[in-house]
């Protein structure tokens, strides 16, 4: 990965950034560029291999695959826009809900104690509560960084995305799991929704391949369509989804139609899935997944107890895998799609663990930044007045969701990835119904400077907090924060990672 | 036709005659019998309801099977008469529990218990007469969710009330009424899906089982006052959206299709007329006439602490209370047509599943010029709550809701009339509510097993992999690979297999376990020319 030379073909290059990043996590790759990274394609290889692999790059060319490219030669043509290359892990961990009992929490923000499901008394006390698993961007990162991910978990998976005419592929590690060496549960990668698939790269296991502890596989997806989408495991997928395995992967139109659009602008679907005139037009974009927590569910799998899914009941409501009011918190100390900040600079401790302190200079390590660590996604929405503003919403829970919206009026422009046109039938509104397994995309033009709430409609859906001073906590809730024209900084990347350094505060707030 | 209520009608595979198709679908059922092998339903073991358990004796089919009354199949009646009769019997869930369950055996040809009820295919302005009849130890009744004008004994059908007091939601068979019955008639004014359930109690009585499906074909009056069925025509079929995504423009005229020879061969079926030619089909409403690519997928669930008291109380609700009878209502098995996983892939009529005759199995070959008609999916949701069901490897196109296509008429400020429906990859269906959908899967992608066509990724070695029951061991369709020692695949002819399921996913599993519940498959099988060239079969 080092050293690597990048060539683009007819693709804007993700920038290297100047400060916190000194490695490109988000690669845009074709030609001989790839060749670095090729090895880890289509190969399921023990992971932790024999000696002399350690050190090595993740893996060589296997025997059939053109070492310029990166592709069996007898493959089927990269498209017009090349290859783009993730790489995930999954594996298990421990994450953050608020609560009261938490220093940093406190009675007034935290939910009370549910003995003994939560806090998990397994739990680091001074961070965390439950525990979960999923998936990890370790895109990247060497064969023996990938291994030191095992027990590093996050909620929810990573957003990630891509662009039509692009080929993406997605090398899938299973780590196993740290804290459950007695389950040799495989894990699959869904892409749902996504169109005329084939059961190789669909990821049921029963249909299809699994891949088991130690190995890895890659998944390769043509998109065609433009939209939002999700994606999770589907081994054993009640128990792995809920568990945290379920993130959002959106696709974006072809880059050169700019039908509509203004310097700056982006648009969520182009002339060729129906919007021939920009309306889907957005000047920032936001991913929020919806879901739930059953902590006794995350509890029996902490402590080698069988769940009966079907007396499922949750007790926290999350947005990209927090609760109110972590989902105000910015973005954790992990890159956009997830992956950790420190791996650039500071690399991992003989643990595994990410040496945070280079990032983090002065950071308090009891502080939200250090809590949320393994909840690394912020559901804070940022707009400047006028602007308008793209929210991609998908639910991988197992409840619908009804999403309000007081004090303004949104579009819903998009459904389960496709373009629908504001019509007569399909007016503004200030409420989104979503249904597990859904996704909308929904618009607004943000109005003058202030803060307004979108949060779930269902209002037992918050536990509260402890003292009963804020009984929105434990629920599906977040803001919108506009501010004043021409004050916030252009977004460079959706949910403002890496573009908006300033979350807290360096921007005038409006109240 | 009184007792031919199949739309197989190639002779019976169990029959001992030796007509074209027997043989082929002997070598289906060995294999589904394989199937089978999984479902371990320990039919014959059940404790006996009422009535026989026995099979239910017609043959092997796969695809919506309809039950015709007493008028043709193959096109409209005046009058169209069904009879039906509530029952009480059991059914199996395939982690081996008996259910004791009430619903609408089709008394019309002296069959057994079945759930669900029959389904009910006529056409559209028939008039249809529904004899209900009652073995149950309660009262019963039907409603019809949809249809107008209905008539109980000839009178006007409603609530009944008994001094102020909400007795039925239709007017009821009495308990043990097993000779004269309640008849509802009404026409079948509107083409489309529809739900009929009891009115009786209907909390209790449609958890049960009291529910089934009817389907209304389209047809219209003619000036002569007879009922025609709308069948596609040549103009339609070139009109049907090929890729409404990427080519949202684009026709089967566009691509080239011979639609004048589907017409000739009768290949395509209609769901709905245009909204402003009740003598044409809409060409969203098109989909191919083989019986295998249309489907009903009833979806509904089953607390079986309900059943169990209702069975243990000797089949009357004395000392139910609902809400704590004891412990609060929580379905544990959830159904599509009455069966769950692995059960939904076994055939209709399947022996080891006697009182569950309707499977769900979806067949689909890829789309095109040669193979250019949608399967249809009819989508019922019996439940209390809805249920967002969503199909692997496509989106399916919503064209209908509760009975009505998504489209309105031309207006004079919209001349190509306003088009809500909507393809997606996730089918809410409401508590109660109808949803029709097409689907087609094309081979986008284009992977073969040929030098250009290969997936781009090295092969993996399988040793490396876990295989699933359902994988054929290749990425491209019609080939098969090698398979792991152990692996014993269900597939035959290097079909592809994707799952089509609830996203609660909760709702996914048999009483908790994963891969059960409402969920089912859809074969993709390769294209006709390459099953042409194939040793084996593809069923």
């Amino acid at each position: 990965m080092k050293g690597h030379t990048d060539v683009a073909i007819g693709i804007e290059h993700e920038k290297e950034s100047a400060g916190l990043f000194g490695r490109r996590k988000f690669l845009v790759l074709g030609g001989a560029g790839f060749a670095v990274l090729a090895g880890t394609a289509g190969a399921a290889r023990a992971l932790i291999g024999g000696p002399g692999q350690v050190d090595a790059p993740r893996s060589l060319p296997p025997v059939g695959l053109d070492p310029s490219t990166g592709r069996s030669g007898d493959a089927i043509a990269a498209p017009p826009l090349g290859v783009k290359h993730f790489a995930l892990a999954g594996t298990d961990g421990w994450v953050s809900l608020p609560y009261a009992g938490n220093p940093t929490v406190g009675p007034d923000l935290g939910a009370a104690a549910i003995d003994p499901y939560f806090p998990d008394p397994l739990a680091d006390p001074a961070n965390t509560t439950t525990y979960a698993f999923c998936f990890r961007n370790v895109t990247g990162l060497d064969r023996a960084q990938v291994a030191a991910q095992k027990g590093h978990t996050q909620i929810c998976a990573p957003i990630f995305y891509s662009t039509v005419g692009e080929e993406i592929w997605v090398t899938l590690t299973n780590l196993g799991l740290q804290l459950r060496p007695d389950l040799v549960d495989g894990h699959t990668l869904h892409w749902h929704g996504f169109r005329n698939a084939i059961p190789f790269y669909d990821g049921v296991p029963e249909s299809s391949i699994a891949v088991a502890i130690g190995h890895d596989f890659t998944y390769v997806y043509r998109p065609q369509d433009a939209g939002t989408y999700m994606y999770h495991c589907h081994f054993e997928d009640v128990e792995h989804v809920t568990m945290g395995m379920h993130g959002i992967v959106f696709v974006k139109p072809d880059p050169g139609d700019r039908v509509g659009l203004v310097d700056g602008q982006q648009k969520a679907y182009g002339t060729a899935d129906g919007d021939a005139n920009g309306e889907t037009k957005y000047d920032r974009e936001y991913a929020i997944m919806l879901s739930e927590i059953d902590t006794r569910a995350h509890f029996g799998d902490a402590h080698i107890q069988a769940t009966d899914w079907t007396d499922f009941h949750a007790d926290f409501w999350t947005m990209n895998g927090r609760s109110y009011p972590d989902t105000l918190e910015p973005n954790g100390v992990r890159d956009e799609f997830g992956q950790l900040r420190a791996q650039s600079d500071g690399g991992f401790d003989s643990s595994g663990n990410a040496i945070l302190t280079t990032i983090d200079e002065g950071a308090d390590p009891t502080s939200n930044e250090s809590r949320l660590f393994s909840n690394p996604l912020s559901s804070l929405v940022q707009a400047a007045e006028g602007e308008r503003i793209l929210i991609r919403f998908a639910n991988l829970g197992f409840l619908d969701h009804t999403i309000v919206f007081p004090g303004l009026e949104v579009d819903v422009l998009g459904r389960d990835s496709r373009y629908v046109p504001h019509s007569a039938q399909r007016l503004a509104t200030d409420s989104i119904q979503i249904g597990p397994g859904e996704s909308r995309d929904v618009f607004f033009t943000a109005p003058k400077a202030g803060k307004f709430a979108f949060y779930d409609r269902g209002m037992s859906h918050y536990t509260g907090s402890e003292s009963g001073n804020d009984a929105w906590v434990g629920g599906q809730r977040s803001e919108i924060h506009v501010y004043d024209k021409n004050t916030l900084a252009p977004q460079q990347k959706p949910n403002g990672w890496a573009g908006e350094p300033a979350w807290a505060g360096e921007f005038p707030v409006a109240d | 036709m009184n007792n031919n209520d199949n739309k197989i009608k190639n002779g019976d595979a169990m029959s001992g005659n030796e007509p074209t198709g027997a043989r082929r679908r002997r070598t289906k059922l060995a294999v589904w019998l394989g199937v089978a092998g999984l479902c371990a339903t320990g039919a014959s073991l059940l404790p006996l309801g009422g009535h026989s358990q026995a099979a239910y004796g017609d043959p092997l089919s796969e695809g919506m099977e309809c039950s015709y009354g007493d008028g043709a199949p193959t096109n409209p009646v005046a009058v169209r008469s069904f009879e039906l009769t509530a029952s009480e019997g059991y059914t199996s869930e395939p982690d081996g529990n008996a259910i004791y369950d009430w619903s609408y055996r089709n008394s019309q040809r002296n069959k057994p218990f079945q759930l669900p009820g029959p389904v009910l295919c006529v056409y559209q302005h028939e008039t249809i007469n529904i004899t209900l009849k009652n073995e149950l130890k309660v009262p019963t009744s039907i409603q019809f969710p949809g249809q107008a004008n209905v008539l109980a004994d000839g009178v006007a059908d409603g609530p009944t009330v008994d001094g102020g007091e909400l007795v039925s939601l239709a007017k009821e068979a009495a308990a043990g009424d097993t000779t004269t019955g309640v008849v509802y008639s009404f026409e079948a004014s509107s083409a489309g899906t529809y739900l009929y359930e009891s009115g009786s109690d209907p909390q209790l009585q449609v958890q049960m089982g009291l529910f089934g499906a009817i389907v209304v074909r389209p047809a219209y009056v003619d000036d002569a006052g007879g009922i025609n069925p709308v069948v596609p025509s040549e103009t339609d079929i070139l009109n049907i959206p090929w890729d409404s995504g990427a080519n949202p423009t684009d026709t089967n005229a566009q691509a080239g299709v011979d639609a004048a020879g589907l017409v000739a061969a009768n290949e395509a079926s209609c769901a709905y007329a245009k909204v402003d030619d009740e003598r044409s089909c809409d060409p969203l409403a098109i989909y191919s006439s083989d019986p295998k690519s249309e489907n009903i997928l009833m979806l509904s669930e089953i607390d079986p602490g309900v059943h169990t008291f209702m069975e243990q109380n000797g089949g009357t609700p004395a000392n139910l209370t609902w809400n704590a009878y004891p412990g609060a209502y929580e379905a544990h098995y959830f159904m599509i047509n009455g069966r769950s996983m692995p059960d939904t892939v076994a055939p209709n009529n399947a022996p080891w599943l006697p009182s569950q005759p309707y499977g769900s199995l979806a067949h689909v070959q890829p789309w095109t010029p040669d193979n250019p008609l949608d399967v249809m999916l009819r989508y019922v949701a019996v439940g209390t709550a809805g249920y967002d069901f969503h199909p692997h490897s496509n989106h399916e196109h919503v064209i209908a809701q509760d009975g009505a296509l998504m489209k309105g008429a031309a207006t004079v400020d919209n001349l190509a009339g306003n088009d809500n429906t909507e393809e997606k990859f996730n089918i809410m269906v409401g508590p109660g509510s109808t949803v029709d959908a097409t689907f087609r899967w094309t081979n986008e992608a284009g992977y073969k097993d040929s030098v250009g066509s290969r997936v781009p990724v090295a092969w993996p070695n399988g040793l490396n992999l876990q295989e699933g029951d359902f994988w054929s061991g290749s990425p491209y369709l019609g080939e098969s690979g090698n398979l792991n020692p152990g692996i014993l695949t269900k597939t035959q002819c290097g079909e592809y297999y994707h799952v089509a399921h609830n996203h609660d996913l909760t709702q996914v599993t048999n009483y908790g376990i994963t891969f059960g519940g409402m969920l089912t498959l859809i074969k993709v099988e390769p294209p006709a020319a390459v099953q042409a060239q194939m040793k084996t079969e593809c069923g």
